[in-house]
């Protein structure tokens, strides 16, 4: 697989102006982190108690190695300035390119896992963390076969903490508050709440700024498509990955869905002013922007009377950034496609 | 030990298969039971091992009532030799001899000495000793029947049940089995598709038409031409061998109504099926 | 009986026929002890292996130390690092014991529901059991635990398992008899029944899941604790035991319907019972694993073409060989793909199929030639 990633990343987002806002983005989520150092273990403000998902976690000490999973919440953690403390991470070239700024520090993190999942349990516990950052609950139970548990994590003395407490991923209870809320967590179990506040401003900055750009723009249908020639491969407006568009100015023309298939004709039948279209993997491998030519060109065979295939607006969008302070940098790139006038 | 079906009646599906049926077979006593396809043959003898419940009378066996009896009571009594072709699973055939001897073992027994005895000597009798550790699945047709019949002597039993025990055998094989039967003196019934083999071995035979006895007695006085003709739709006649002077059957098929005869031949009918059995002119 | 010797067939049965197999005298039992003390060192060697080995190395001195501070505390130290102790003995020492045990369950009832439905390529998930079970842990995954009344993951695909068990049951039974052909029917068409269910579920899920759902369709045994090996090996236990005092009859159940009635077995009662003790333990075993295939349907082959049909050699050859067979399965499948696990189905079938065509092609090589 390819680990171009984070070159094409870049000229894929390539809204005009944005790599300009993005610095800004950049500056506050991973830029300079000498400004804000997290304090030694043993430091005042200790112990510290933080309820997560009906577990009450104590801490003597911020952790000092600490396996930080998956892509997004991965991207939450090293967006504190805690790289340093981070011992492991899952592969991430199936998921979308790296936060500028983040490229350095997330490749010193050694690769633990090469699934979206942590390692099995062997592998993670001789890897010696002290801490473990969860996407969700499936992290630990017993979803994946091979996982060490909570109890077995806790036998080894792994603090666990857990961002979406949801059964599943993306449940309607995670929201922006659940981010902003994981990194406040985050910032007491380290000692570096201040950075935490500032990571929250910046993004919430940036979504109004966005809301304040599209406000009086009329929001346009979209119908997000990820796959697939027979039914489609469709997220309905249900899904957190989905929700968010309507800050971006875009409504979802299936707004009670989640992730579902739909047939052809139930397609051509409803009013899309647009397609978002999540780039398949193969369009991050060694391209130089995401090629989502291929499922232009089927939609536009397929659906010829779409007002979204007539003005042929096409968007490519990364979706699976979930709960990842990018969101706000992603809502931006949308809008920017969707609403270009808006931007100028 | 005495076989007596005492005005068995069996039902499946509403359909009455056998209707007060009545036999008995006296102590080592070799009885056929005849009839054409249908009519009741293999439900009779499974009424004798357990397979079928009557709804309607009894079977003794030893003067006991089989449903008064445990199933593995009534399987020391009664052995039974049926046409059933076995998956192909890897049995030695001493292993399928070995069978017999489950009735008489609890579940914690073992083998003894006595127990393999037993199997050496079944096997000894059907002349099967040398194929003691070949694979059953590989052997023919016949010695497959053997050994069965080997099982069926090491079971122990006094009573056989034998259906269609010569099926699918070559005619040299069916007369070695029935021989080998009548040999081991014990009660036996067996149901026979060949009147012409039924009216050699037995002692007395049993014809049932349409689920009822419709005669028994001496082969010789049961199966007439005119009982033939009604049961089996067939011609009977007979005939004296001059060498031997013994008498064999041999079969025709009726003359359908307003069939022409064929042409060239003083017969009535083509296909003349002639089974020249011996049967013994006591 | 009357003894009158017969010449039947004599020159014929003493002709010696190419091909002709050969083994040792089934009744003599020094050679077979020998054979289950060998099968049996062969599964605590396995199970060594599997102890010591793994991605993370640790020196056989300080395995050994840590399993004996467990067996016979007092007498050896405490393990130096806790982390070696939690690996060996709370991850692969369970694990291991979980692999042996699954793997003798599903030979063993493998080999009694070859006997059952009397048809040699049954295998333990026959009965639409593990696609029962497969549906209640995709549910419990997909829905979540609380859409599915708070079952666990394992509670699910027991449920499951259970719930296959009993819809095959009521649909084979006619007339208060099950036969072996409407028994195999019944559990083919819930099969598919249960499978298009939890393909429709897995088709709404979120793609992330799908991975987790993917390791219980293929079998695993990465989830294995001390208290997921207790059931299962209760379970094996008492199901050999049955199966062993049942030895008898599932021979004569093997000679055919009609013989084994005459022979004193109550076919119907008896193959209700090996449903309901093959289906409970399958059952148990498919909560803690998930559904490997292929093991339940080889090791039984494997170890009748070696010492035959015989219920009461075949049932103990067939758990050892099984449990040997899995826990060395389990070890590669930890091992070759690292840092990765693979799901054990596809273990299995890699070795499996492959040494089970050469088996059978060997086997009716042996066959036409006796018949050619």
């Amino acid at each position: 697989m390819t680990r171009s990633g984070p070159r094409a990343w870049r000229v894929w987002l390539s809204g005009v102006c944005l790599f300009v806002v993005a610095c800004t983005v950049v500056a506050a989520c991973g830029g300079d982190v000498s400004t804000d150092e997290p304090p030694q273990s043993g430091e005042a403000g200790y112990p510290v108690t933080i309820e997560n998902c009906g577990r009450t976690l104590t801490f003597d000490r911020a952790p000092e190695r600490a396996y930080i999973g998956y892509q997004p919440v991965a991207e939450l953690f090293v967006s504190l300035g805690l790289a340093d403390r981070a011992i492991g991470r899952t592969i991430f070239e199936v998921d979308p390119p790296l936060i500028p700024g983040q490229e350095a520090d997330m490749k010193r993190v050694p690769v633990l896992s090469e699934t979206s999942f942590p390692p099995p349990r062997e592998q993670l516990i001789a890897a010696r963390p002290d801490f473990l950052l969860a996407y969700f609950k499936g992290d630990y139970t017993d979803g994946v076969p091979g996982l060490a548990t909570l109890d077995q994590l806790d036998a080894a003395g792994v603090d666990v903490y857990t961002v979406d407490c949801g059964d599943g991923i993306g449940g309607e209870e995670s929201t922006f508050e659940t981010t902003y809320q994981a990194l406040r967590d985050l910032g007491k179990i380290f000692g570096v709440g201040e950075r935490a506040e500032q990571v929250i401003k910046t993004i919430q900055d940036q979504i109004a700024m966005v809301q304040q750009k599209v406000a009086g723009e009329p929001a346009v249908k979209v119908l997000i498509y990820t796959g697939g020639e027979g039914p489609l491969q469709v997220v309905g407006g249900k899904h957190i990955d989905a929700r968010s568009i309507a800050l971006a100015g875009a409504e979802n023309v299936l707004p009670d869905e989640t992730y579902t298939s739909v047939p052809l004709e139930k397609v051509a039948s409803l009013d899309v002013e647009a397609f978002v279209i999540m780039p398949d993997l193969a369009a991050f491998q060694g391209n130089e922007t995401p090629d989502v030519s291929k499922q232009s060109e089927f939609l536009t065979k397929a659906f010829p009377n779409l007002t979204a295939v007539k003005e042929r607006r096409f968007v490519p969008h990364y979706l699976y950034t979930g709960l990842s302070p990018r969101q706000s940098l992603d809502l931006e790139g949308l809008a920017r496609q969707l609403h270009p006038d808006a931007f100028q | 030990m005495r076989l007596a079906i005492e005005g068995v009646t069996v039902t499946l599906d509403a359909t009455t298969i056998l209707t007060d049926a009545r036999l008995v077979v006296g102590r080592g006593e070799f009885v056929g039971l005849v009839g054409p396809n249908g009519s009741g043959k293999s439900t009779l003898l499974r009424t004798i091992y357990r397979a079928l419940r009557p709804v309607l009378g009894a079977v003794r066996v030893g003067g006991d009532d089989v449903w008064d009896l445990s199933a593995r009571e009534s399987a020391q009594r009664t052995a039974v030799v049926v046409q059933e072709s076995s998956a192909d699973f890897d049995f030695e055939v001493v292993d399928v001899v070995a069978m017999g001897r489950n009735p008489h073992k609890g579940s914690f027994d073992r083998d003894t000495d006595r127990d393999e005895r037993i199997c050496l000597d079944a096997l000894e009798r059907v002349g099967m000793s040398e194929l003691a550790e070949r694979d059953f699945a590989t052997l023919s047709g016949g010695e497959k029947q053997r050994v069965h019949v080997a099982r069926a002597i090491a079971q122990g039993s006094r009573v056989l049940v034998l259906d269609e025990p010569t099926n699918h055998l070559d005619i040299r094989f069916q007369l070695d089995l029935l021989a080998l039967v009548r040999s081991l003196g014990v009660t036996t019934i067996a149901a026979m598709h060949d009147l012409a083999l039924a009216a050699a071995h037995c002692d007395r035979v049993y014809v049932l038409e349409r689920g009822t006895v419709v005669g028994s007695g001496l082969p010789r006085e049961v199966l007439t031409p005119e009982l033939v003709a009604r049961v089996f739709g067939v011609r009977l006649r007979d005939w004296t061998d001059p060498e031997t002077g013994r008498t064999h059957l041999s079969f025709d098929r009726l003359a359908p109504e307003g069939a022409v005869p064929a042409s060239g031949t003083g017969t009535t009918g083509t296909g003349t099926a002639t089974t020249g059995m011996t049967r013994r002119m006591s | 009986m009357a003894v009158a010797p017969s010449r039947v067939g004599r020159t014929r049965s003493s002709r010696s026929r190419p091909g002709a197999r050969r083994r040792a005298r089934p009744l003599s039992g020094s050679a077979f002890s020998l054979l289950l003390a060998g099968l049996s060192a062969a599964v605590l060697f396995s199970l060594l292996l599997a102890t010591s080995l793994g991605p993370v190395t640790i020196p056989l001195s300080e395995t050994g130390r840590i399993v004996l501070h467990h067996v016979v505390p007092g007498v050896v130290a405490v393990p130096q690092d806790p982390v070696g102790d939690q690996i060996i003995w709370e991850f692969r020492l369970p694990r291991a014991l979980l692999g042996a045990v699954v793997g003798a369950g599903l030979a063993v009832v493998g080999v009694a529901l070859q006997a059952a439905v009397r048809n040699p390529l049954a295998d333990p998930y026959l009965l639409g059991v593990s696609s029962g079970a497969s549906l209640g842990a995709v549910s419990v995954l997909v829905l979540g635990s609380s859409a599915v009344g708070g079952l666990s993951l394992s509670a699910g695909a027991f449920a499951g398992a259970l719930l296959a068990m009993a819809l095959v049951y009521l649909l084979a039974r006619r007339r208060s008899r099950v036969t072996p052909l409407r028994l195999v029917l019944a559990g083919v068409a819930l099969a598919y029944l249960f499978q298009a269910l939890y393909s429709f579920l897995l088709i709404k899920s979120d793609p992330r899941s799908t991975v987790g759902i993917l390791f219980w369709l293929l079998g695993s045994l990465g989830s294995a604790e001390w208290s997921d090996v207790q059931l299962p090996a209760g379970a094996l236990v008492l199901g050999i035991g049955y199966l062993l005092l049942q030895a008898r009859s599932l021979n004569s159940l093997l000679a055919g319907d009609e013989t084994a009635v005459s022979l004193g077995v109550n076919i119907n009662r008896f193959r209700v019972q090996l449903l309901v003790v093959t289906s409970l333990l399958v059952g148990v075993m498919v909560a803690v694993s998930g559904a490997i295939a292929f093991v339940g349907l080889i090791i039984p082959h494997m170890c009748r073409s070696a010492v035959g049909s015989d219920h009461r050699r075949l049932l103990p050859v067939a758990a050892l060989v099984g449990a040997a067979f899995l826990v060395l399965v389990d070890l590669a499948a930890r091992t070759v793909d690292e840092p990765s696990e693979l799901p054990l189905t596809i273990v299995t079938a890699i070795f499996g199929v492959p040494f089970f065509i050469w088996l059978l092609r060997r086997h009716d090589r042996g066959r036409e030639a006796m018949f050619g």
